[in-house]
């Protein structure tokens, strides 16, 4: 019976050994570290600028047209010579998404006549207070100290899958080698 | 440009014409053109520069179709194809013509078009306030190619501010110069234009000056592009957030039907109705429905940050919020004090001429029942309470209806343009485009009709012109013996009056007299009024009668008896309806005239009042002394929307509903009904005027005013006022797309329906009509004019729908909307005065003097001038008596400052 129990155990020891230390471990040590995210990954939303600082969205609400769960708001108002704040004549005033109401679907960015929407890697989506959900733009513009250098062009078109991986997934669903960013 | 008289959808001749159309045979007048007819009979051909109210330019060639010719000698071979495809705006049909719309040739140059019109298109359609309701787009979807060829750097104008209301970014402009014919031709001021040739051609203002006319707002709708786009909602929302509500205009008298655009409830934008099946979230750019720039910038008063939107109670000399029942309590207790201290005539009602028939009927019926007296008035900017009466009469003889067309129109007196917009616009484009004569009579000729090639101006000074009708009445009789004393008032030749007294006689079919009651708020309607009905009876029964009076729903306050003497219906349909025993008295006499109310009160007559609208208090002209005796009074409720000098005064404050928050209906000077819709309930806790009356006269004890909503109202309304009336409270609502986004006509532009068509709005037995007997009463005379001062001028005077007026001083655009003061000019006048047109002028009234632009026009008789009451500050005081005027050009000096 022992004999037993230890085996068991060994087993429960081998497995402990090996993904805490070998290659192939499938948890990471959340917060501490964090799992970097596939290129369309679809996490929270981010409000891009062009380098000069100017802000790329001009208020034009397509997203707010095409988000079928209804979760952004958006009012615009007019560029003067003293008050630029995106790069053609109207900018967003507001802008409000509903991170509750959203089911990150993506439409948005693809909407984006400008790309200035983009969904981004950030996935850490919990909050203490049901206010705190609706974002605006303080929340998702890119902030200047980032120096606006990581622009990020959104192309739906772009497939990450080739004809190899797809096989590959479909033979193993749990590898995720095959998936870009890996 | 194209044949000006020709109007497609107005003037088709009458000989019958058998064509093609996509093979089918279809059936059309004589000088019709393609387009037309192909819109009628449901074939869509896009376009852009053609538009059903305006003359044919043929410019944007977006409508070529492929035609097929019969051989003319030899008539049995098949027709052969046109060498050229043609333009379906300008191609009068013909018989046995083919017309393919949607061929492969039609499809290659819609293609080729759309891709040329592109070219210098910028595309910003993201942040084009267009993007959504564009020509542009829809027929780059429809008919375009989905991709570009363009490889080069497009074309780029600078951006002008010419006009404070309207946006012009020239680098989205086709060239459709819709713009430039709406302004020639119905705006009637020549102010924009094509600049340039070629690559540089551009759309713009003479001189960057700004589009001033009342109407100019238009060319935002009709232009199928976004260079055009409304300065005060710009980027305020997209269209398609916007939720619709078809509701009419309050301002214009007219009864111009409008849709109200909002968003989250509140206001984005007015246009005319957005009655389109084939898109129903866009405005409609081939709209005929023209509104003034009152309405459809103005419409947003409501949102003033003086409204006050709660009740309010007097106690201890302020006035403490507090709710609408204990308002209706306090009012109805001070009311009731106030004719038990001082017996039941010494309470007074004053109703809005901007409320509804509704509230205008309850007050009636509450002055009548709850208070037992008569003294219910809506008439308080008239001159006399005789030039009030002489007004009743006009409405009592009203029969006139525009949308039945006109073979001739006498305008009598009048400065239509600028107190019934789109009343005028009607009568002009009817007259123009028809080539029918306009006969106008009187002290003042609206400058506005002198597009009509079949004008005719008979000047005369403003005593005379009673004396004038008469005459011509004679004539028309026979009485040739007058003619020459009207050919000296006239200032003509004997013969021309003749000639004129011919024209009269020999107008065959239905035609109009129409007659000005605003002038010098009606100081000579006793003479005139009667001289006008004597004339119209002289004319014969072909000759209708519309009274003009710019107060929106005068007519149909005339028409529920919200006036002294007056009542909705006859009295034993009252007396059953207001449940009234047969024995006691329906009090229709003896009432107080608005006009005189302040006076009554000065004397202690009057001590209670109870006002719907301060407006109504804000049109008497001396305010000073209107807000001194508010002062006296003991009872003084009034139910408004605005903290003012007025309702600061009040004992007992009401917080009415603005027009988007309430419901009713209103008559138009034609009597014919609209419904004012009302976007959402009233704000805060304003409450709208029915409910409010009704509180009153329930907590007053009465019983017959059980009502649970507005239309509960109507429908014993309408039953007294109407009794032919065969439609329904929900029935008079505009068509239009309802207050939902769920339904969606998926996009067929070729399932367009055809243009505009008055007789929509036709409810059977809608009219408000009364009498058809013709006037036999007689003619006052009318006291001789005292003659004015060397180098004085005897001032004549109409409000203007741009000038001070309660409501438009809190529109937030206020400043924007209000016209700059103008005084107009005869043309000999100006010669002795060496004043040019458009030169700057100190017009000087007792001791006030302002400085004004000098129009020169054959509007004001020689040796009289014309000022727009209201504008620049200048109040005219005088209550109907004459006013002379001194007008002196500005010096060098002066102009530097200006």
């Amino acid at each position: 019976m022992i004999f037993e129990l230890l085996k068991g155990l060994n087993i429960a020891a081998h497995h402990m050994v090996r993904y805490m230390a070998g290659p192939g471990n499938v948890t990471v040590e959340y917060p501490e570290v964090k799992r970097e995210q596939p290129p369309f990954f679809r996490g929270r939303h981010r409000l891009q600028r062009y380098k000069d600082g100017l802000e790329r969205c001009v208020g034009c609400a397509l997203c707010a047209a095409v988000c079928p769960s209804e979760a952004i708001y958006l009012e615009a108002a007019e560029n003067t010579p003293e008050h630029r704040v995106s790069a053609g004549e109207r900018y967003a005033e507001v802008y409000q998404i509903h991170l509750l109401r959203c089911i990150f679907c993506g439409f948005c960015e693809e909407a984006c006549p400008e790309n200035a929407i983009i969904m981004g890697p950030s996935f850490e989506l919990a909050m203490s207070k049901r206010t705190d959900f609706i974002a605006d733009k303080g929340d998702m513009l890119d902030a200047p100290e980032k120096g606006f250098g990581d622009y990020h062009e959104y192309d739906p078109y772009i497939s990450h899958v080739t004809a190899e991986s797809d096989k590959k997934a479909k033979a193993d669903p749990w590898d995720k080698s095959h998936a870009a960013g890996h | 440009m194209a044949d000006q008289t020709v109007h497609p959808s107005l003037k088709p001749g009458t000989e019958d014409i058998r064509f093609f159309l996509n093979d089918r045979e279809v059936v059309g007048k004589k000088g019709e053109t393609i387009i037309t007819v192909a819109a009628r009979e449901g074939v869509y051909i896009p376009h852009y520069c053609w538009h059903p109210s305006l003359s044919v330019a043929g410019n944007c060639r977006l409508c070529l179709v492929e035609v097929h010719l019969p051989d003319p000698r030899n008539p049995d071979a098949p027709a052969k194809p046109a060498p050229k495809p043609v333009i379906g705006c300008q191609t009068p049909i013909s018989n046995g013509l083919r017309v393919y719309t949607e061929s492969k040739v039609a499809q290659e140059c819609q293609q080729g078009m759309m891709e040329f019109l592109l070219v210098n298109h910028p595309l910003d359609c993201p942040i084009c306030d267009r993007g959504g309701e564009c020509q542009l787009q829809r027929y780059s979807m429809e008919y375009g190619a989905g991709h570009t060829r363009m490889a080069d750097e497009k074309r780029k104008f600078h951006k002008p501010q010419a006009d404070p209301l309207i946006d012009i970014e020239r680098n989205r402009c086709i060239m459709c110069t819709r713009c430039v014919r709406f302004n020639d031709e119905v705006g009637g001021e020549h102010v924009m234009g094509v600049f340039d040739r070629g690559e540089g051609n551009y759309i713009g203002t003479f001189g960057q000056g700004p589009v001033s006319n009342i109407l100019s707002g238009n060319i935002i709708d009709i232009c199928p592009v976004g260079c055009l786009t409304s300065r005060p909602f710009r980027f305020k929302a997209r269209v398609w957030e916007l939720a619709q509500t078809q509701s009419t205009s309050i301002w214009d008298a007219s009864g111009a039907k409008v849709t109200h655009w909002t968003r989250n409830r509140k206001l984005m934008r007015t246009t005319p109705p957005s009655r389109k099946a084939h898109d129903r979230y866009t405005v409609n750019e081939d709209t005929e429905e023209f509104i003034d720039n009152i309405t459809r910038f103005g419409s947003d008063f409501g949102l003033h940050a003086d409204r006050w939107d709660e009740s309010r109670i007097r106690i201890g000399g302020t006035l403490i919020p507090g709710a609408f029942v204990e308002a209706v309590r306090q009012a109805a207790g001070s009311l009731a004090k106030t004719k038990v201290n001082h017996g039941a005539d010494s309470i007074a009602v004053l109703v809005s001429p901007r409320a509804t028939m509704e509230e205008g009927f309850l007050a009636a019926k509450f002055a009548r029942t709850v208070i037992g007296n008569d003294n219910v008035d809506w008439r308080m900017s008239f001159a006399t309470a005789a030039s009030a009466d002489a007004a009743s009469l006009a409405f009592q003889h009203a029969d006139g209806d525009l949308n039945d067309g006109f073979s001739a129109v006498v305008l009598v007196n009048g400065d239509y343009l600028h107190q019934v917009p789109t009343f005028a616009m009607r009568v002009k484009e009817y007259a123009r485009l028809n080539n029918k004569p306009v006969i106008m009579i009187g002290h003042h000729h609206d400058a506005y009709f002198s597009k009509c090639a079949g004008r005719r101006q008979y000047g005369c000074r403003p005593a005379e012109t009673s004396r004038a009708l008469e005459l011509l009445s004679l004539a028309i009789k026979g009485d040739a013996a007058g003619n020459g004393e009207l050919a000296k008032i006239f200032s003509v030749a004997e013969s021309e009056v003749a000639s004129l007294v011919d024209l009269l006689k020999g107008v065959a079919g239905k035609a109009l007299l129409i007659q000005s009651l605003e002038d010098m708020n009606g100081a000579y309607l006793p003479s005139e009024v009667p001289a006008a009905l004597t004339l119209k009876a002289a004319l014969g029964a072909t000759w209708k009668y519309i009274p003009v009076l710019r107060d929106r729903n005068a007519f149909g306050l005339y028409a529920v008896g919200a006036q002294p003497g007056r009542l909705p219906g006859s009295e034993e349909a009252v007396r059953k309806a207001w449940k009234i025993n047969e024995k006691a008295q329906i009090p229709t006499a003896g009432g107080q005239h608005a006009r005189d109310l302040v006076a009554a009160i000065e004397e202690g007559r009057i001590k209670g009042l109870l006002a719907l609208g301060a407006d109504v208090l804000y049109s008497y002209p001396d305010q000073d002394r209107l807000l001194a005796a508010l002062e006296k009074l003991e009872t003084f409720v009034v139910s408004d929307l605005f903290n003012s000098e007025i309702t600061r005064r009040a004992t007992v404050f009401f917080a009415a509903a603005s027009n988007l928050e309430r419901d009713g209906v209103m008559a138009d000077l034609e009597g014919n009904l609209a419904r004012l819709k009302d976007v959402d309930g009233p704000t805060g806790g304003a409450r709208p005027d029915w409910e409010t009356l009704t509180g009153i006269a329930t907590m007053m004890g009465s019983t017959a005013f059980a009502y649970e909503s507005v239309e509960d109202v109507f429908n014993e309304m309408i039953r007294l006022v109407a009794p032919g009336f065969r439609g329904s409270f929900t029935g008079l609502e505009l068509a239009g797309p309802a207050n939902d986004h769920s339904v969606q006509d998926p996009g067929g532009a070729r399932r367009r329906t055809p243009a505009y068509n008055p007789g929509d709005y036709r409810v059977d037995g809608a009219h408000l009509r009364w009498s058809s007997e013709p006037f036999a009463g007689a003619i006052p005379a009318v006291a001789a004019e005292a003659p004015a001062a060397a180098g004085q001028f005897l001032l004549t005077w109409g409000e203007h729908v741009q000038g001070d007026d309660y409501h438009l001083n809190h529109a937030s655009i206020a400043h924007l909307l209000k016209a700059k003061p103008y005084v107009e000019v005869h043309p000999a006048d100006a010669a002795t005065l060496a004043l040019e047109d458009g030169k700057r002028a100190v017009l000087t009234v007792g001791t006030e003097s302002i400085e004004v632009t000098a129009r020169v026009r054959k509007g004001p008789a020689q040796g009289t001038l014309y000022f727009p009451a209201g504008l620049g500050g200048l109040k005219l005081t005088g209550l109907g008596e004459s006013l002379t005027a001194g007008l002196q050009p500005a010096l060098e000096t002066e102009l530097a400052s200006v």
